[in-house]
């Protein structure tokens, strides 16, 4: 068993501040694995062929184009929709697959920088008691530095899976249920709404309110459900390599391997059914639901 | 659990970043290679279904043509046929006509003959049968009584013949 601590953080943690805004490490791995995404996808289309004999490279994206293509036609059966849906169901899935297989890697989560201060806020106003409390805390830290004694800064890692942070899940969610309703405005206009509102009868009105509680619903159960099943894998393998580090967190390694692409294809499966309701009439709906 | 607006927008902006860079590099081109591919798979399909359907027209067709040929060849067959029996019928007429004109004349030719030999015959026998007589008899007999007598008995005779 290692002497160090175990360091399980259910909140991701700031590493540094840019222009006011505070960059945690799961922001900070995200940005990384959005970075080389962006860089991939420079390179493939600097190399992209219009060819009937691609390289190997984009025979591989070419593969994973027309697999994604045809998983969302699978559910859409309606080529204008599939290719509208295309490239969100597509991001949202490798966006968060890889997010979820960076958190996997050695170095992520071990790797450990000095936690960023926390900002002052300058409105608050400060009780006396505050006051004299930081002051005590602020003099003994100097104390201690006088006497040659280590100041004890906290330890963070610098890489966390985005799709461990709640911030990242919150975020795709808002962006999944928001685009959500884009299409079905878009598709239907106005009357999209009457899902929400309809006084036709006291049957309807109260389903509209539960529908309209439903897309709320939709955001915390999608960030929820992304968040839980990574966060809680990370924290088994932390546990799992804490307590016997040689070979037997190798098969929770491919068990989260195996979560990290359910969670991933699970997300966008339910997006890309939740476009495709949206965008169909509340008969069809119930067509669909039958 | 720590949750912050901004970094719920920095995300957002982020991921909407990633959408649109790998819609523009990757996604858009892709697709319109896969559609072209696509449809050219479909124009050949179709070109092949076309090959196919003039194949099948040929074929029906070169069967059709092979049909009436041997429909032609039986009927040039059977025409060859029903001439040649004709002809070996007509031939056939022919010769016992030829062979019925044939007998027809043989036996005329042989009644003449035949004929011919008996009055030759007939003289002979009379001569023979008149000297013989006069030997007998030693003496000359009524010619004109024993040429009578010699005509009855010649006639019973080629009668019996």
């Amino acid at each position: 068993m290692s002497n160090q601590s175990l360091h399980v953080s259910i909140s991701a943690e700031p590493i540094f501040r840019i222009f006011g805004l505070e960059i945690s490490n799961s922001i900070f791995t995200s940005l990384i694995v959005s970075f080389l995404l962006i860089v991939f996808a420079i390179f493939f289309r600097s190399k992209f062929k219009n060819t009937d004999k691609p390289s190997s490279l984009q025979n591989f994206v070419e593969m994973i184009a027309e697999a994604l293509y045809n998983f969302v036609y699978s559910i859409t059966e309606n080529t204008k929709k599939t290719l509208l849906f295309f490239p969100v169901i597509s991001t949202f899935f490798i966006f968060i697959i890889l997010n979820n297989y960076i958190g996997l890697l050695p170095g992520v989560g071990s790797i450990l920088t000095k936690e960023a201060e926390a900002q002052t806020e300058i409105t608050q106003v400060a009780s006396d008691q505050e006051i004299l409390e930081a002051v005590a805390e602020e003099e003994e830290i100097v104390e201690s530095a006088v006497h040659g004694e280590p100041i004890h800064a906290k330890m963070v890692p610098v890489f966390r899976a985005a799709t461990a942070d709640l911030n990242t899940t919150l975020a795709l969610a808002i962006v999944s249920v928001m685009l959500t309703q884009i299409f079905g405005i878009s598709h239907l206009g106005f009357s999209y709404f009457k899902k929400f509102i309809d006084f036709s009868n006291p049957v309807n009105f109260f389903v509209g309110i539960l529908e309209t509680v439903l897309e709320f619903a939709k955001i915390v159960s999608f960030a929820f459900r992304l968040f839980g099943n990574i966060f809680a894998g990370e924290v088994l393998l932390v546990v799992m390599t804490y307590l016997i580090s040689i070979a037997v967190p190798a098969p929770f390694y491919a068990l989260e391997l195996f979560v990290g692409f359910i969670q991933a294809l699970v997300f966008s499966m339910l997006s890309l059914i939740f476009f495709n309701l949206a965008t169909k009439g509340h008969h069809e709906e119930d067509h669909v639901v039958a | 659990m720590d949750i912050q607006l901004n970094q719920i927008i920095f995300q957002m902006i982020n991921f909407g970043v990633v959408l649109g860079v790998l819609t523009y590099f990757i996604y858009k081109p892709v697709l319109k290679l896969l559609n072209d591919r696509r449809e050219r798979v479909a124009a050949a399909a179709a070109t092949a279904a076309e090959m196919m359907q003039e194949k099948e027209k040929l074929e029906s067709r070169h069967e059709s043509i092979l049909l009436k040929a041997s429909q032609e060849a039986k009927k040039i067959e059977d025409e060859a046929r029903k001439e040649s029996r004709e002809q070996a019928k007509l031939a056939l007429e022919q010769s016992k006509q030829e062979i019925v004109a044939r007998e027809a004349k043989f036996s005329s030719e042989l009644a003449k003959m035949k004929k011919q030999e008996i009055a030759s015959m007939q003289d002979e026998i009379k001569k023979a049968a008149l000297l013989m007589a006069e030997k007998v008899l030693n003496e000359s007999i009524d010619a004109k009584k024993h040429q009578k007598l010699l005509d009855e008995q010649i006639t019973k005779i080629i009668e019996k013949l």
